[in-house]
């Protein structure tokens, strides 16, 4: 009795039951139990951010992607499965294509893939190809940039080849306003026995 | 220092760092990937890591911030606030000691153009605060010892 006097503890209120976390000192139990309980809103956080990103409008993917990395995937998708933009008014023939050879306000692209393109090409024509078109662009990036407001005109083998209104429809959606298409092709130009550039 | 003085000094310091983590989280809330790449930027975490990492900052930020401005479970809010400054201060001294260019992104990726080392001022400001408030928060639960 004199001792439960001495610490104001009632003597028949039963002694506090030891909870986990409570075996050491007073402040090192507050300590761990906060811990816990920061723990406990870390994971709570996570849970709700991963919510939040779920219900967005367009999520971000759980697996950083470095800028360059995602520049590439939205290239290679753009040229995969581009919005086609082009008309047959978008189409120039080998005639008009002969007079903006060495014009400085055109650019010709090659879209054919690079072994093609080394073998030969129309003069002063770059090789931006479909194949490989996210990696081209990138190394075209400075060039093509300055150069938004030029003529662009892309070809490919000629015939049945898509790879010219692929590219140029991708470049449309870069923002390339003026982008025509010859469509006559490596093929058309070489039978014309035009000068070729290796 | 009085117990009244420690009861104010509390409250000040309740009301600056909740409201300052309350408005951290709230400026972030939209950012997308622009935040991971900053958080990216610092080069610590693995890439796998940092979506989730930063996708929980921000509810992690207004949650402590809450409970710190409430009072509800505020030794906890203080705790995980101090934690988290002392993990950005670490974070932007590797970044300056490494001559990494960062953007902190502590309050909004549309908040550019700040100097690190002013961030690293305020983030060791906002630690000590929040292990002061964490003290005083502890001693007053604290209990009296017997006669």
């Amino acid at each position: 009795m004199e001792s439960a006097s001495l610490t104001g503890q009632h003597p028949l209120k039963p002694a506090p039951v030891a909870r986990v976390g409570d075996s050491g000192p007073p402040g090192r139990r507050t300590f761990t139990r906060d811990i816990a309980g920061v723990m406990c809103l870390s994971v709570a956080s996570l849970l709700a951010g991963l919510a939040i990103n779920y219900f967005r409008a367009a999520p971000l993917p759980l697996v950083y992607q470095t800028p360059e990395q995602r520049l590439a995937t939205e290239l290679t998708t753009l040229v995969e499965a581009p919005a086609f933009r082009l008309s047959d008014a978008d189409t120039i023939p080998l005639a008009q294509l002969r007079s903006e050879i060495g014009d400085p306000k055109t650019i010709i692209l090659d879209a054919r893939a690079a072994p093609f393109y080394q073998q030969g090409h129309i003069p002063g024509a770059l090789n931006l190809s479909r194949d490989d078109f996210a990696a081209d662009y990138r190394r075209l990036r400075l060039t093509l940039d300055a150069s938004k407001n030029k003529s662009i005109v892309v070809y490919c083998s000629g015939g049945d080849c898509h790879d010219s209104r692929m590219v140029a429809s991708a470049l449309l959606s870069l923002g390339f306003a003026q982008v025509r298409v010859y469509t006559g092709g490596w093929s058309g130009w070489t039978e014309a026995g035009l000068p070729v550039e290796k | 220092m009085t117990e009244r003085s420690s009861r104010y000094l509390e409250w000040v310091l309740r009301l600056v760092i909740g409201g300052v983590f309350i408005y951290a989280g709230w400026a972030k809330r939209n950012d997308g990937i622009e935040f991971a790449d900053s958080v990216a930027s610092f080069r610590i975490l693995p890439s796998a890591v940092i979506v989730p990492f930063m996708l929980s900052i921000v509810p992690f930020e207004i949650g402590a911030g809450a409970m710190v401005l409430t009072g509800w479970q505020k030794r906890v809010g203080a705790l995980g606030l101090f934690i988290m400054a002392s993990m950005y201060c670490i974070a932007l001294a590797l970044a300056l000691a490494r001559g990494i260019t960062v953007n902190c992104g502590c309050f909004g990726t549309s908040a550019v153009g700040t100097n690190p080392w002013i961030d690293l001022g305020r983030d060791l400001l906002l630690a000590a605060g929040c292990a002061v408030l964490y003290r005083i928060a502890s001693r007053s639960v604290a209990p009296k010892p017997a006669l």
